[in-house]
């Protein structure tokens, strides 16, 4: 695959095998356009989705999940196109994908068994077992067992959706923003959660999250969508090898003349510019005199999202 | 399929006992004020009443806590597909409405005993006639359904409420003079031919089985529709 700009690393995975490759999609409303984004979750990795508000990574989530219909492109999960298949076989196969919402979707008069003993029925490789197992360990059961929907807290909620998500044997979690609203205590047992479910081989995870320190201590791989487009996608140690430079004018428009950081996105500021560089250290070396720091996931963000080239 | 039934079942659980309350609670006295007199068929008049009434209630609660917290689109991330979601639906509401004409014709029996208790009326006792007139109300409740499904579902019930406005809003149409006349001609026609064949049975099995072809044809109609639907 390809990004925007070409200094930048782009991930190529035809090779490896992946739990959800997507191949140009595309999807168009009224004044907004997704794609065409072609993006692969290699297996054993976690691919962290990043991006604005209203970037499309929902819109990217729900064309994965089948709930709106795309206008182009293939979504294949476990090396099946999903729009070849029949009801019976795409049933099948979502048996292996577990979904968790960026706020608790059941209806809110079902209780928290209620909740379990649905995805039950519907996983028939869900744990009974392992669901109580992750439940108590939340604090979820047995005190909430008979609670309802509309009574759970965000964070209970949360918990209730991973509980049940973890226990259905799925391979592949599509998380749309799990850890937005939670208190930096739950966050964290959301995160050793997945952590932990990650060391079974052969599962993958796509999550979307504004909350970027939490994907940097999980991700392999970060995408970022802006207004609909892939802007990047590349490995977290791409990532850990960017820099974010801090120039005056003149010295922007000297590695503007090289070849490091030459077609590179800078933010202006009052006096100053920063300049989002591929590989700090090889930046360093061309530019020993120029400030370099480590670039954040956060920086990387807002210099690809907001930054001017030339 | 066995999941859908079951969140149904859950969501359906947590209304329908007030709903039975609240049907109990105004048919049981309007049958008994209105209808206290022994050729009018009291229990078959609440059986049916009843169920046609709380069928309508069942389908209000479960369209509406469809699209309550996303769980549209929560449902369909399981393991399903928009066409096993409808079908789920249409069976459910087959077998709810069968369950709520057995609990009408309950209903129908006790008001006949209340009414035979209270008022002194010698009303007839028969349990057929109040559960065919039960099982007659669900399948009307049904075939009225079937019409309106697809509706619901091209655009959620939100948007769709206002179709369950129009039974009543036809309850009172029958009150106008031509509309009335014309029911009353369908009435005594059906009468005639019930004359003519010697029993209701042929004329009632008719009609089921005309609402399950219009029930069929209505769920295709619906698989179509939902399918194309983006949540």
């Amino acid at each position: 695959m390809t990004t925007a700009f070409a200094s930048l690393p782009a991930l190529d995975l035809q090779d490896m095998p992946c739990n959800l490759r997507l191949i140009d999609v595309q999807k168009h409303y009224d004044g907004f356009r997704l794609g065409p984004v072609s993006l692969g979750i290699p297996r054993d990795s976690v691919v962290g989705l990043i991006g604005q508000n209203g970037a499309g990574k929902t819109t990217l989530m729900k064309g994965i999940l089948g709930t709106i219909h795309l206008n182009g492109g293939t979504v294949e999960l476990f090396g099946q196109n999903t729009s070849a298949l029949a009801d019976t076989a795409l049933a099948s196969l979502k048996e292996r994908v577990g979904f968790v919402s960026a706020v608790t979707s059941y209806p809110v008069g079902m209780t928290v068994r209620d909740v379990a003993r649905t995805y039950e029925l519907a996983f028939p490789r869900f744990s009974r077992s392992e669901f109580e197992r992750l439940a108590t360990q939340m604090d979820l059961l047995p005190s909430a067992a008979g609670k309802r929907v509309r009574d759970l807290s965000r964070g209970m909620g949360m918990k209730l959706q991973l509980a049940c998500v973890l226990a259905t044997g799925a391979d592949l979690l599509i998380m749309d923003e799990p850890t937005a609203g939670l208190d930096p205590i739950v966050r964290e047992e959301v995160l050793d959660l997945l952590r932990t479910w990650m060391e079974t081989g052969g599962r993958s995870i796509l999550i979307s999250s504004h909350i970027t320190s939490d994907l940097s201590n999980l991700a392999d791989y970060l995408a970022l969508i802006d207004n609909g487009q892939l802007v990047l996608n590349c490995g977290r140690d791409d990532v850990d090898a960017m820099g974010v430079a801090h120039l005056r004018t003149s010295e922007l428009e000297t590695v503007r003349a090289g070849s490091v950081a030459h077609d590179m996105p800078a933010l202006r500021h009052d006096l100053s510019y920063d300049l989002l560089v591929p590989d700090r250290a090889a930046f360093l070396r061309a530019y020993p005199d120029y400030i370099c720091d480590r670039a954040s996931i956060d920086d990387v963000m807002v210099l690809l999202v907001k930054g001017e080239v030339r | 399929m066995r999941a859908l039934l079951y969140a149904d079942w859950c969501l359906l659980r947590n209304t329908i006992v007030r709903y039975l309350g609240v049907c109990m609670i105004i048919v049981i006295p309007i049958v008994g004020m209105t209808n206290a007199d022994a050729s009018a068929a009291p229990g078959v008049m609440a059986a049916s009443m009843f169920t046609a009434m709380l069928s309508f209630y069942a389908m209000l609660g479960l369209f509406g806590s469809d699209e309550q917290g996303d769980w549209e689109q929560m449902r369909l991330a399981l393991p399903v597909t928009p066409r096993l979601v409808v079908r789920e639906r249409y069976a459910f509401l087959v077998l709810t409405s069968l369950a709520i004409a057995l609990t009408g014709t309950v209903v129908g029996m006790l008001t006949n005993a209340i009414l035979s208790a209270f008022a002194a009326l010698n009303v007839p006792r028969g349990v057929l006639e109040v559960a065919g007139g039960a099982l007659g109300a669900a399948v009307i409740a049904l075939a009225y359904l079937a019409l309106m499904m697809p509706y619901v579902f091209k655009v959620g019930m939100t948007k769709a409420r206002i179709t369950f406005s129009l039974p009543f809003m036809l309850c009172l149409l029958l009150n106008v003079g031509p509309v009335r006349d014309v029911v009353m001609g369908l009435g005594n026609a059906l009468q005639r031919l019930e004359a003519s064949l010697g029993s209701p049975a042929p004329i009632f099995a008719a009609i089921v089985v005309a609402t399950a072809v219009l029930y069929v044809v209505s769920m295709r109609i619906s698989e179509r529709i939902y399918a194309r639907r983006d949540f």
